[in-house]
C-alpha cells in the first residue's frame, strides 16, 4: 500500500510538468500581454510596454522565462503580480487561497450532508412521492447554473428579506449564501449517484440473503445497502471537492468572497502569467492529490480492492 | 465575460420579483425623512459613507496608478499641489499659489505653511521633485509617465531605450529634467515648450508628493498627503480610511470613516444597495428602466455628464484603404447614424449625443453638428466617394472591430443596420476579447473600430492634443492633420483659457470637417445615493460618484 502510493504521488511530477507546459504555452500564445492597456481601456504607450517587460524579463526568449518560473516554483516564488503591482503571487494566493477552502470545506459538507441521504431516501421509496420529490430537486439542481442560483438567493435572502448580508465574509452570516449556492449543483450530482447506485445494490444477492436471514431493514441499509452503494459514489466526491475548494469564479464574484476562484478568470483577462500559472498549478495538485485520495479510500470501503 | 449577459437578464428578473413581492418594505422606505431635511447634519449620527470601488485596487501607488479603483481611493488620500472646485476650476491644493512667468515656460508653486503627511513628516517641494522624478523615470515604467513630457528634459527621458541606457545615463538624464526645490517651500517647474494647460498636470494624483521609502503595499505603513489616511486594507474585501489628524492644507474631514467595498459584479452592487449595504452604487444599463419606473429608488437617482466620449474610428493608416483616401466617405458614414435612437435603444437613454470630441462639463465644449442624420444625403455622398475612388459598394468588404465582454454587440449591431439600410452594404462586426483587439488595432486595424475616451484632467488639451493630434499614442486612426496640430501648439502657448477656447475650437471644427471618427455619445452617470448622503458633490471628472470630495460628505438619521 505505502508502496503504491510513493508511487502515485511521484507520477505526479511529470503530470505536473506537462500541465505547466501546456498552460504556459498556451498562455503565451494567447495575443497580447500585461501590460498593452490600463486603466478603463486605455492603450499603453509601447514605449513603456516594452520597458515593462524588460523589467520583468518577458523579453527573454519563452523557454528561458519557462525555466526561470520553474526555478522559482522550486524554492516557493509564484513570481510577481503584473497587475497588482505591489504584491506577489504569493501575497495574492495566500490571501485568498484560506478563504476559498473554508468555503469550499463547507459547501463540500453540505453537498454530502444533503446529497446522500436525499440520494438514499429516494432510492428506498423507489417510484414513491419521496423519491419523485428528490429527483425533482436533484434535476432542478444539475439544471440550475450557479449563477441563477447565486442571483436568486441573493436577491432573496439579501435585498427582500435581509437575513444575511449581500457581499463580503466577515462574519458566519456571511458565509451562508455563497455556501448554498455553491453547495446546490453537487448535492445533487451527489444525491443521482447515491439514488442511481442505491437501486442498484437493491438487487444484489448479499442484500437479498441479507433481508432473508432476518436482519432488521435498519442494519440491512446501512450495513450492507449503504457501505455498498457509497463506492461509486466516492469516485465523484474526489473531483468534487477538488472543484469546490480550488473555488468559484462566479459565486465569488456575485458575493465578492475574497477568495482566489475568482482568479481562474481574472487572471487570464488580464494576462497576469504569474498569477495564471499558480492557479492551473494549484487546480493540476488539488485534482491530482484528490484521485489518490480516492483510490486509497477504495481499499477501505471496498475490501476486494488491493493495492500492491 | 460570458454569463454577465445573462446575470443582468437574472437580476433584472429576481429584482423585480423582489420589488413585486413586498411592496411595503422596499430598501429606502426608511430614508425618506433624511430626503426632506437636507443640510440636517445629526451629529449623534455615524458619519460613516460606505461606498463600492468595483473591485481590488492594482495598487495605492499614485506613480504606478492608473484605473478607477485607484484612483478613487488616492483621491481621498493624497493631494497634489492643485485640486478642484466642485465645477472643475482649478484651486489651490497642497500649494497656496503658483505663478507663471512671462514666457509661459517657468511654473513657480509655493506650499501652503506647515503641511504634513500623515505620520507627522513636513511635505516639502523636495517630495514634489522626487514624486515627479519617480513618474518619469523609465525604471519605473509608469502608464502615465507621458504627462510630463512638456518638462524640459521630458522627451529626453520618455525616448530612452532601457535595453541599452545604464543607470548612470538615466540619474544623468533625471538631473536635468526641469523640476527643482530652491527651498522647502518652492516648487519650481521648467518647461521645454509654453504649456498653458500645464497646471492642470498638477492636479493628477500622480503628482502628489512622496518620499523615497514610501510603501504602498498594505495599510500599515501607508503615508498619506490627503484629507483621509488609509488604516484598513484587506485586500479583495475592502479599504477603510479615516480622517487624517495632521491633514491643514484644506476643511476638516465632516466624515468620520469612509468603508470601501470591491463588489466586482455591477449587478451585485446595486443589490447591495438595495439591501441598505453600501450607500451610493452605480446602476447597469439594463436596470435604468426598472429604477427609472420605482417610486422609492426614482428619487434617489443623482444624473449628470462624465467626461467621457464613445466613438468609432476609421482605418487612416492604411495607404489603400478607402477611408484614407475619401473624406467625403467617411462624412457619408456619419451621415447614416442617428444617433439620437442609438443612444435611445442601446444605451438605455443614457448620455448625449456627441458631435465632436471635447464633451460637456469641460471647457471648449461646442454644440456645432457637422453631420445631422440624413440618410438620404448619407448615399448621394456615399454613391460619390465610390465613384471618386472607383470603387464599387459590393467590394468595400469592410470589417468593424469591437471587443467583446463590454457590452458592444447591440452598438455594432445598431451601426451595421444603419449602413445597410442607407448604404445597402453589410459590414462585417468583428468581435475580439479586449487583449486580442487592440494587437489588432496596433497589427492590422479594422476598417472602423469601436473605442473611448475618459478625461485624465479637465482641459480641451486631453481630448484633443492627447488623442487627435499627429505624434499621439492615443491616436489610433493614424489621423494627422499639420493645421490642427498647429492650432493645438498656439492654444498651449496662450496664457488664459479665454483665450485657449477659441484656438481649441477652431481645431476642433476642422477635425470635425475631416472627419476621422464618429463620434457618437458623451458620457453621462446614472447613480443611486441614499437620502441620508449629504454635501456629496459630483463632477464630471468623477470616475465613481462624488470620489473627489468624499471627505466633504456628512451623513444625516436615518432608520
Amino acid at each position: 500500500m505505502l508502496g503504491y502510493i510513493v508511487r502515485r504521488v511521484l507520477w505526479i511530477v511529470p503530470v505536473l510538468f506537462f500541465v505547466s507546459v501546456i498552460t504556459f504555452v498556451l498562455m503565451r500564445a494567447t495575443p497580447s500581454g500585461p501590460f498593452d492597456s490600463f486603466g478603463a481601456g486605455r492603450i499603453a504607450a509601447p514605449g513603456v510596454v516594452a520597458q515593462l517587460e524588460r523589467k520583468y524579463g518577458l523579453d527573454k526568449p519563452p523557454h528561458e522565462q519557462y525555466l526561470r518560473w520553474v526555478g522559482n516554483l522550486l524554492i516557493g516564488d509564484l513570481g510577481p503580480s503584473y497587475k497588482y503591482r505591489d504584491r506577489t503571487v504569493n501575497d495574492i494566493v495566500g490571501d485568498g487561497i484560506w478563504v476559498t477552502v473554508h468555503l469550499g470545506v463547507m459547501a463540500f459538507a453540505l453537498s454530502v450532508i444533503v446529497g446522500i441521504p436525499l440520494g438514499v431516501i429516494a432510492a428506498l421509496r423507489h417510484n414513491g412521492v419521496p423519491d419523485y420529490l428528490a429527483t425533482f430537486i436533484s434535476v432542478l439542481g444539475i439544471a440550475t447554473p450557479s449563477f441563477v442560483l447565486s442571483i436568486l438567493l441573493l436577491v432573496f435572502f439579501a435585498v427582500t428579506v435581509r437575513w444575511f448580508p449581500s457581499y463580503g465574509w466577515q462574519t458566519p452570516a456571511h458565509w451562508v449564501l455563497p455556501t448554498i449556492a455553491l453547495a446546490g449543483f453537487p448535492i445533487a450530482q451527489i444525491a443521482r449517484y447515491t439514488r442511481a447506485s442505491m437501486l442498484e445494490v437493491t438487487r444484489k444477492d448479499y442484500v437479498r440473503t441479507a433481508h432473508s436471514k432476518g436482519l432488521k431493514e435498519r442494519s440491512v441499509v446501512s450495513i450492507h445497502m449503504i457501505r455498498n452503494a457509497l463506492i461509486p459514489v466516492v469516485t465523484i466526491l474526489g473531483p468534487i471537492f477538488a472543484f469546490l475548494v480550488t473555488g468559484s469564479f462566479i459565486i465569488e464574484t456575485i458575493f465578492s468572497v475574497p477568495g482566489i476562484g475568482r482568479y481562474f478568470v481574472l487572471s487570464i483577462a488580464q494576462r497576469d502569467y504569474g498569477v495564471i500559472m499558480a492557479m492551473v498549478m494549484l487546480f493540476a495538485v488539488t485534482i491530482a492529490v484528490m484521485n489518490l485520495v480516492v483510490d486509497v479510500l477504495y481499499a477501505y470501503i471496498d475490501p476486494r480492492i488491493r493495492y500492491s | 465575460m460570458w454569463f454577465k449577459k445573462f446575470l443582468g437578464v437574472f437580476v433584472a428578473l429576481g429584482l423585480v420579483l423582489a420589488a413585486c413581492s413586498t411592496p411595503g418594505t422596499s430598501p429606502s422606505s426608511e430614508a425618506s425623512d433624511g430626503a426632506s431635511q437636507p443640510a440636517s447634519e445629526a451629529p449623534d449620527v455615524e458619519q460613516v459613507l460606505r461606498v463600492d470601488l468595483g473591485g481590488e485596487p492594482p495598487t495605492l501607488d499614485p506613480t504606478q496608478a492608473t484605473d478607477s479603483q485607484s484612483i478613487n481611493v488616492l483621491r481621498s488620500i493624497t493631494r497634489p499641489l492643485a485640486y478642484y472646485d466642485e465645477n472643475l476650476e482649478v484651486v489651490p491644493g497642497l500649494a497656496e499659489s503658483w505663478e507663471i512667468s512671462e514666457d509661459g515656460q517657468t511654473i513657480t508653486f509655493t506650499l501652503k505653511d506647515g503641511i504634513q503627511y500623515s505620520d507627522g513628516t513636513p511635505i516639502t517641494a523636495d517630495d514634489f521633485v522626487f514624486s515627479w522624478k519617480r513618474l518619469i523615470d523609465p525604471r519605473e515604467a509608469a502608464g502615465y509617465s507621458y504627462i510630463m513630457a512638456d518638462v524640459v528634459g521630458g522627451e529626453d527621458l520618455l525616448g530612452v531605450d532601457t535595453e541599452t541606457a545604464t543607470d548612470e545615463d538615466i540619474e544623468a538624464l533625471l538631473d536635468a529634467f526641469g523640476v527643482s526645490a530652491p527651498d522647502e517651500s518652492t516648487f519650481v517647474v521648467e518647461l521645454a515648450r509654453p504649456a498653458a494647460y500645464f497646471v492642470y498636470i498638477a492636479t493628477s494624483w500622480t503628482t502628489v508628493p512622496q518620499q523615497e521609502g514610501f510603501s504602498f503595499a498594505e495599510a500599515d505603513g501607508y503615508v498619506s498627503s490627503g484629507p483621509m489616511k488609509l488604516v484598513e486594507w484587506e485586500h479583495n474585501a475592502q479599504i477603510v480610511l479615516e480622517p487624517n489628524e495632521n491633514w491643514t492644507a484644506g476643511p476638516a474631514p465632516t466624515i468620520e470613516r469612509i468603508e470601501m467595498a470591491m463588489i466586482q459584479d455591477p449587478a451585485a452592487s446595486l443589490a447591495a444597495y438595495e439591501a441598505g449595504e453600501i450607500d451610493i452604487a452605480g446602476v447597469p444599463t439594463q436596470e435604468i428602466s426598472r429604477i427609472q419606473g420605482d417610486p422609492e429608488l426614482s428619487d434617489q437617482v443623482l444624473q449628470g455628464d462624465v467626461l467621457s466620449i464613445y466613438y468609432f474610428g476609421f482605418d487612416l493608416k492604411d495607404p489603400e484603404g478607402p477611408f484614407t483616401n475619401s473624406v467625403l466617405l467617411r462624412q457619408a458614414f456619419n451621415e447614416a447614424v442617428d444617433k439620437e435612437t442609438m443612444i435611445a435603444t442601446t444605451f438605455a437613454g443614457l448620455g448625449t449625443p456627441a458631435n465632436s470630441l471635447v464633451p460637456p462639463g469641460m471647457p471648449g465644449a461646442q454644440d456645432f453638428e457637422l453631420y445631422p442624420y440624413d440618410p438620404e444625403k448619407a448615399k448621394a455622398d456615399f454613391d460619390q466617394a465610390l465613384a471618386d475612388l472607383g470603387i464599387a459598394a459590393g467590394d468595400l468588404g469592410l470589417e468593424v472591430g469591437f471587443n467583446t465582454d463590454a457590452n458592444h454587440e447591440d452598438k455594432v449591431a445598431f451601426l451595421q443596420e444603419q449602413w445597410r439600410q442607407a448604404f445597402g452594404i453589410d459590414v462585417t462586426p468583428v468581435g475580439l476579447e479586449w487583449g486580442a483587439y487592440l494587437e489588432r488595432l496596433e497589427s492590422d486595424p479594422f476598417d472602423i473600430f469601436r473605442l473611448g475616451w475618459g478625461a485624465d484632467y479637465p482641459h480641451p488639451n486631453n481630448f484633443l492634443t492627447d488623442l487627435i493630434s499627429c505624434s499621439s499614442g492615443n491616436n489610433n486612426m493614424g489621423y494627422c492633420n499639420e493645421e490642427v496640430d498647429a492650432l493645438l501648439q498656439e492654444a498651449a502657448v496662450a496664457p488664459t483659457l479665454e483665450e485657449q477656447v477659441p484656438l481649441y475650437n477652431q481645431a476642433q471644427e476642422m477635425v470635425m470637417a475631416d472627419a476621422p471618427i464618429i463620434p457618437l455619445r458623451m458620457g453621462s452617470r446614472f447613480t443611486l445615493v441614499k437620502p441620508w448622503i449629504q454635501n456629496l458633490v459630483a463632477t464630471a471628472q468623477d470616475s465613481n460618484t462624488g470620489e473627489l470630495f468624499y471627505d466633504q460628505v456628512s451623513v444625516a438619521a436615518h432608520e
